[in-house]
């Protein structure tokens, strides 16, 4: 007992230590979240790899067109000769940028959006009106748009499909955050003097994980497939970087003659919005502490 | 022992529900709490003692009326005057559960007003959460525990300690433990007693459950749609009722021992609606006395005997 | 003391979660129940109470396992693994009140139709007949002016009023249980009072026989004509309601008594009992309630002192049942 003064402090960090290892055991829980983690760590690996050791992947070869998958040419050849296996392992380093990036800007600008309207019932309407109006704009539309403007870049296809995303983020963090405010440990912190920026951060904030996590990770996946279909329609990123919606959209036509152009990369983008939102899911799940505990 | 703490005049709260309509849940009430004694404001859903709870801790505004705490009125305090004066009150709350932040360990959360007040070094307070885990019979260990790791009445420990980490003057405990089973109920209910007597606080104890209220109150106060019908000391209320609501209130409760089985004159109908009030005596829909008088005036809070007021024309005043 | 049929004849009930050889959640769970009397399970939570009144009518969740050495409902027997045979029992033998009436009536139909629905699961009814029945049974539940609350929605009652239509809806299937699952516990005291009060005329008009699941001991003196008290998936003691208020016999139905507000001395400390009810996985060797008992000696902790002993009517799992009362005395504060 008279040691007892420093007792609670070493307790609290042992326990978020213990908590971290947790956390990255019940992350890898089971077979179809072991793979997806797979998936993705190789998805990552690629993307910062494959630019380094593949360069010839804009080489037109006219002698070797349309090629099935073979030694030399893993997945085949397209249309002009360039070899698809490169093309697709460069391509997967846009689609994992487009990705994530649209997803952590979507959850910053979204979050504080929302947290701010759900919280200050005075920016409320004001805030919801304008997510509404953003809301309505087609993210396709806006990209086309925007590239007609500001011409072809990452940066104005990541705003182009974050803008559309950001309203859906800010209605989920405000609508979680409303139901929040009501609980009665919001009110125990008004009680005990609680600054409100310290309520936003320490008892709301944490408690919009779960549903920020899920939305997250669905926003990454659907950012993926939105600039696959916008490179499909030509408005995606500058055509001298490949990627895979691009490699799509220029096969599409010798579709019957070499499916292997175009099958590859589709497998690849199934294969990782799959893993995506498998370990969006699962994040929910581990984050939250009652789940976390349930399942030990 | 009868030195005032905190005071309400004459406070009302109405709360909009939109359409034009209004829902007056607390009307004119007045009342005492003294230095170092449990006031039980009693009564069945819906007859705003919790809204009267949530008044006193400056959870809602008033509509109109006064509060005072040691004689200063504090109806209208905001900012760092308001923040000094929260320390004061601290409340404790029905559902152990969702009075606590699901993401926070519990040494953290008994942890947190020490930090908004910046009290001592953060070793001291540290080692104050900790006695104050100690303080409430919880195992230290616990202070590591979610609240979802924690028995109901655990949780409940847990909210005391929270509560008294301000070394506050008043506790609002609104329906602690209610939702506990009956030997954790005993448990906390001693907890509470000890407590005050250790530390002097004075409680205001909200709750519909009679027999709770009778064991560890000083004084009572009845509500019946937002007003107060029936107020004094705990044993003459409960023993010998003055307001007919009081006494029907009394005869609900279910008996001790199934030696007392007895035909009960039980109340008819339900508690009216407080969107449509009854004209006059808010009561008389259910009174088994009531006289067409009862429909004219509003009934005044009078003294109707030694300490006890009670708001029915039908008692003759003393 | 009663002479009524028995109705239903429970020995040796085993509840399991998960799998047949797990611990058992409710274990060797005896009882039987008459008609036109009111037997109450009293036990605060994790006690097994409710779901033990579950198993009865087929509703577990799929992971339990319930086995008994009998089951007989009105002279048949029945397996309590056949879940059809249960159903069947649900229709017409016993019929279940629930603590929240809200959830147990969908909000997008009308009473009315909601009656007439489980009125002509009943084979042969018109809809007219039904109707009138509904009606009837309403009027039985002292609900003014029924014909009007049949087009009535759940939301426009209150507590009170709607559990009133639960129990019309369950007498209407004429059942010869009425299994009421703490039907009062979410009710105000005057309307619980009520509810307490028309409970109890059915039983006596209508003889329906009553299974009464309540944490409320005040509730039991109020209502039981026999008691039955649960802890930690045992039943612990079971008797004549007054033989087990004046002279209880085991430790925690004292334990209980002593801690409830109403029995005690004003402004006294409650006795109350130490820590809490034991996990299923941490259940102790022996009587279960040992850990928390003041009373507790060794012998209590060793297998076989949670045999159960019956004298005439009164029965117990203590084995100091006949110290208790000298015990008691003694640590009378």
């Amino acid at each position: 007992m008279n040691t007892s003064q420093t007792v609670p402090r070493q307790h609290v960090q042992r326990s978020r230590m213990v908590d971290f290892r947790r956390f990255l055991s019940e992350f890898t829980d089971g077979r179809v979240e072991k793979s997806a983690v797979l998936i993705l760590i190789a998805a990552l690996l690629i993307s910062v790899i494959a630019p380094m050791v593949y360069h010839s992947y804009s080489d037109i070869n006219p002698l070797d067109r349309m090629k099935p998958p073979s030694a030399d040419h893993f997945f085949g050849t397209d249309h002009l000769g360039r070899d698809v296996f490169e093309r697709t392992m460069v391509g997967t380093r846009n689609s994992l940028i487009i990705g994530f990036s649209v997803a952590i800007a979507t959850t910053i600008i979204g979050c504080i959006l929302g947290l701010v309207s759900g919280f200050i019932s005075f920016g409320d309407k004001i805030i919801m009106r304008l997510m509404d109006g953003f809301m309505a704009i087609p993210n396709v539309l806006l990209a086309i748009a925007l590239v007609a403007l500001m011409g072809s870049s990452l940066l104005t296809i990541i705003i182009a499909i974050s803008v559309p995303e950001i309203p859906r983020m800010a209605r989920i963090v405000r609508s979680v955050v409303v139901s929040l405010k009501e609980m009665p440990f919001i009110d125990a912190a008004v009680t005990m003097g609680t600054p409100q920026w310290k309520i936003l951060l320490r008892h709301l904030l944490p408690n919009t994980v779960g549903a920020l996590s899920v939305q997250a990770t669905a926003t990454c996946a659907s950012a993926i497939m939105t600039e696959a279909i916008l490179s499909f329609l030509g408005a995606g990123t500058p055509p001298n970087i490949p990627s895979w919606g691009g490699i799509i959209a220029e096969s599409r036509v010798f579709f019957q003659i070499a499916p292997w152009a175009i099958g590859f990369p589709g497998l690849m983008l199934s294969l990782l919005v799959l893993s995506v939102n498998i370990l969006g899911d699962r994040l929910r799940e581990v984050l939250d502490p009652r789940v976390a505990r349930r399942r030990s | 022992m009868s030195e005032a703490l905190l005071e309400t005049k004459e406070l009302s709260k109405t709360f909009n529900i939109g359409k034009g309509k209004s829902l007056k849940a607390v009307s004119d009430v007045s009342l005492t709490l003294n230095k170092g004694e449990t006031l039980a404001i009693v009564g069945e859903s819906g007859c705003g003692k919790s809204t009267l709870a949530r008044l006193l801790l400056r959870l809602e505004q008033a509509t109109s009326g006064g509060i005072e705490f040691d004689g200063n009125d504090i109806s209208e305090i905001s900012g760092a005057v308001e923040k000094q004066w929260r320390r004061n009150v601290q409340m404790v709350f029905q559902d152990p559960y969702t009075s606590l932040n699901p993401r926070m360990i519990a040494h953290d959360a008994i942890r947190e007003p020490l930090d908004n007040y910046a009290e001592g070094t953060k070793q001291e307070r540290n080692q104050k959460a900790h006695d104050l885990l100690h303080r409430v019979g919880l195992n230290v260990d616990f202070g590591q525990r979610y609240p979802h790791e924690l028995s109901g009445g655990q949780c409940q420990r847990l909210g005391i300690a929270r509560a008294l980490a301000l070394n506050p003057k008043v506790l609002v405990a609104d329906e602690p433990v209610s939702a506990l089973d009956v030997s954790i109920q005993a448990q906390v209910l001693n907890l509470m007693m000890d407590l005050q007597a250790d530390l002097g606080i004075s409680i205001v104890f909200v709750s519909h459950d009679l027999s709770v209220v009778r064991h560890i109150s000083d004084r009572v106060i009845v509500m019946y749609l937002g007003r107060i019908v029936e107020e004094g000391p705990a044993d003459i209320v409960l023993d010998t009722p003055s307001h007919p609501y009081t006494k029907a209130l009394l005869d609900s409760v279910p008996i001790d021992h199934p030696s007392k089985r007895r035909s009960k004159t039980l109340l008819s109908g339900e508690v009216a609606s407080p969107l449509n009030p009854p004209s006059g005596c808010a009561f008389r829909t259910r009174c088994p006395v009531a006289t067409d008088q009862c429909a004219q005036t509003i009934p005044k809070l009078r003294s109707v005997g030694p300490k006890v007021s009670a708001a029915c024309i039908l008692l003759e005043s003393k | 003391m009663s002479v009524n049929k028995k109705i239903l004849e429970v020995k040796g009930l085993n509840i399991r979660f998960g799998s047949a050889a797990a611990a058992p959640t409710v274990e060797d769970l005896s009882f039987d129940l008459r008609a036109g009397e009111t037997l109450c399970l009293v036990g605060e939570s994790g006690s097994g109470k409710s779901i033990s009144a579950l198993s009865l009518l087929g509703l577990l969740p799929e992971s339990a396992h319930a086995t008994a050495d009998q089951f007989m409902f009105d002279g048949v027997e029945i397996d309590p693994k056949d879940t059809k045979s249960l159903k069947a029992l649900r229709g017409e033998g016993v019929a279940m009140i629930f603590q929240d009436p809200m959830s147990s009536l969908n909000p997008a139909f009308t009473i009315g139709y909601q009656m007439i629905e489980a009125i002509r699961l009943a084979p042969n009814i018109s809809k007219q007949e039904a109707r009138q029945k509904a009606i009837h049974y309403l009027e039985l539940v002292r609900i003014a002016d029924a014909a009007k609350r049949m087009d009535g929605y759940p939301h426009q009652l209150s507590g009170g009023m709607r559990q009133r239509v639960m129990i019309a809806m369950a007498l209407s299937r004429n059942p010869k249980v009425l299994i009421a699952d703490e039907p009062t516990t979410a009710l105000d005291v005057t309307i619980q009072a009520q509810i307490l009060a028309l409970i109890d005329d059915i039983k006596t008009e209508l003889g329906t026989a009553v299974l009464f699941i309540t944490h409320d001991l005040g509730v039991v003196a109020e209502t039981a004509d026999r008691v039955a008290v649960m802890y930690a998936g045992r039943m612990v003691e079971a008797g004549q309601v007054a033989e087990v208020f004046d002279n209880p016999q085991h430790a925690y139905t004292v334990g209980l008594m002593r801690a409830s507000p109403r029995t005690a001395a004003r402004q006294r400390r409650l006795n109350d009992i130490p820590g809490s009810v034991p996990e299923l996985r941490d259940r102790p060797l022996g009587c279960t309630f040992a850990p928390r008992c003041a009373f507790m000696t060794p012998a209590c902790q060793e297998l076989g002192a949670e045999k159960t002993v019956q004298v005439g009517t009164h029965l117990s799992r203590c084995i100091r049942r006949d110290e208790l009362g000298t015990l008691l005395g003694e640590t009378h504060v």
